[in-house]
């Protein structure tokens, strides 16, 4: 993959980084967090979730804490919580945004 | 199953970078009750089972190679998803059985960044293969332009001239099309995904059926075609040793040549009985540059022991202009002839040119061997010679041969 830094984050990839805010977790548990965290509104495929993960580790926004047989474990950087807080701020702002101009 | 079943090896109809035609074909094969069970290179393996609806998904590799993650299929698996193969090197083919497992990819500008990769590779891809184009192109027109005229009429055939040059042509606009409609279909795939719009799905693929069966088609039509026009007996044609890809000229019957071919008469040039003309032989080739070209052949064994004969090719060229290349090329020719006087121009009446040589040390002789090159308007003659006439006195025969038309 070319080495094309993130500026924008889509809704996956807010949500995997959400998904590690807290604790480390590995893909299976990344797909349930979003699904229970969003009661089913944002699905994440494994195609998704695999690029999504390639693409962080990538980035260093994301890093591998342990593997177990086939299983690995990801938990977020420094550099990944900013991004995390970046993105927040921006949908913040898109929310007043919106509710300033009215919700008709 | 109790049995085991050797999977048949199919082809996709459409093209691999057609991502959602392709993943449909497999839904509606599976659906007729062919699974695929594999994939081998560009040609899925498939076998008979039950009918079934299952999804499959297309997903390009992240780099050459690409080597499948064990994290990656247990987590594909987890999720509902099991790997079938590589399709060309390119594409992973996920299969789903389970209807309320999860899509594939649900997130389409993700989806845009695994084929990143994909994307570059096509387009190292497809400069690599124009270059190979254009170097193809430009090693045939090299080829094409070292050939002399003589060359080419000697040697050439029809198909030469006309259906190779456009069954090549085909060829080359079918790869060229080929090559654009891979690119337009990746193109469009990394637009759409890139916007987050995901792929259309069921897609539609009988009109790219019918396009692919059609290349399919001329590829095979054009390669049988060039095959039989590549091999010398072929196509009508009978085999001759000279000149190459010459028809057959004589009436056997009357142990002459055809009314129509234009020929020197041994017996007009020697003043010998025709009766006396005891081998003759004729060849004719027909070119877009030459549409009349005859070569004869005849042989007289004279009482006193001596044998005459004339050896003729007759052009009748399409210009004048190609009149002039031919007799300059056939009288460069002549320069590699060592045991031979220059050629001389000598003057005749009726004729453009006549240039005329015998063999060294031949003067005086009754008999001696001669040649010449015979030109007026668009048509030209050489003759090689053998008897007792001088051939610069035969100009205004010979310019009556030039001028039949």
């Amino acid at each position: 993959m070319a080495k094309e830094p993130l500026k924008v984050l889509t809704e996956s990839m807010f949500y995997v980084l959400l998904s590690l805010l807290r604790q480390e977790r590995c893909g299976t548990e990344i797909v349930q967090f979003v699904e229970d965290t969003t009661a089913g509104r944002v699905a994440m495929g494994p195609g998704t979730l695999y690029t999504i993960l390639a693409k962080f580790v990538e980035e260093h926004l994301i890093e591998e804490t342990a593997v177990e047989g086939r299983k690995r474990t990801y938990c977020i950087t420094e550099r990944g919580r900013a991004l995390y807080r970046q993105e927040l701020s921006r949908l913040k702002l898109c929310v007043a945004d919106g509710e300033r101009e009215g919700t008709q | 199953m109790t049995e085991q079943q050797t999977p048949e090896k199919v082809l996709p109809p459409v093209s691999a970078y057609d991502v959602a035609a392709v993943e449909t074909w497999l839904e509606d094969e599976e659906r007729k009750g062919y699974r695929a069970v594999g994939i081998s290179g560009g040609r899925v393996l498939r076998q008979r089972e039950e009918h079934r609806e299952s999804r499959y998904r297309l997903q390009p590799i992240s780099e050459k190679k690409e080597p499948l993650d064990p994290e990656r299929e247990a987590l594909y698996r987890d999720l509902g998803w099991e790997h079938v193969g590589v399709l060309n090197g390119v594409f992973r083919v996920w299969r789903c059985t389970d209807p309320a497992a999860p899509e594939l990819d649900t997130d389409p500008v993700v989806q845009a960044e695994g084929y990143r990769y994909l994307k570059r590779r096509m387009l190292w891809q497809t400069a690599g293969y124009l270059l190979v184009l254009l170097a193809l192109a430009a090693a045939t027109l090299r080829m094409v332009a070292d050939m002399t005229l003589l060359e080419a009429l000697r040697e050439t055939r029809w198909s030469e001239w006309v259906v190779r040059p456009l069954l090549g042509s085909a060829f080359w606009v079918l790869l060229l099309v080929e090559l654009w409609l891979d690119v337009r279909n990746m193109r469009r795939l990394w637009k759409t995904l890139t916007a987050g719009i995901p792929l259309e799905r069921p897609r539609p693929y009988r009109r790219q059926l019918w396009l692919a069966w059609i290349s399919y088609g001329t590829a095979v039509a054009i390669l049988v075609l060039q095959l039989v026009y590549t091999f010398p007996g072929t196509a009508g044609y009978t085999s001759s040793s000279f000149p190459q890809h010459t028809k057959e000229a004589m009436d056997w019957e009357k142990d002459r040549p055809r009314p129509e071919v234009v020929t020197v008469e041994l017996s007009a040039l020697d003043g010998i009985p025709e009766n006396m003309v005891n081998w003759f032989s004729a060849d004719r080739k027909s070119l877009p540059p030459a549409p009349e070209m005859y070569w004869t052949r005849q042989y007289a064994d004279l009482p006193d022991g001596e044998q005459v004969f004339a050896e003729m090719a007759y052009y009748r060229l399409r210009t004048p202009a190609l009149a002039d290349r031919l007799e300059e090329e056939l009288l460069e020719e002549f320069d590699g002839w060592r045991s031979w006087e220059p050629l001389a121009f000598a003057e005749a009446a009726g004729l453009d040119s006549l240039w005329w040589t015998r063999e060294r040390g031949a003067e005086g002789d009754t008999y001696c061997t001669q040649y010449l090159v015979a030109a007026q308007g668009n048509a030209l003659l050489t003759l090689y010679y053998h008897g007792a006439a001088d051939l610069r006195d035969a100009g205004e025969y010979l310019a009556g041969i030039l001028a039949r038309t």
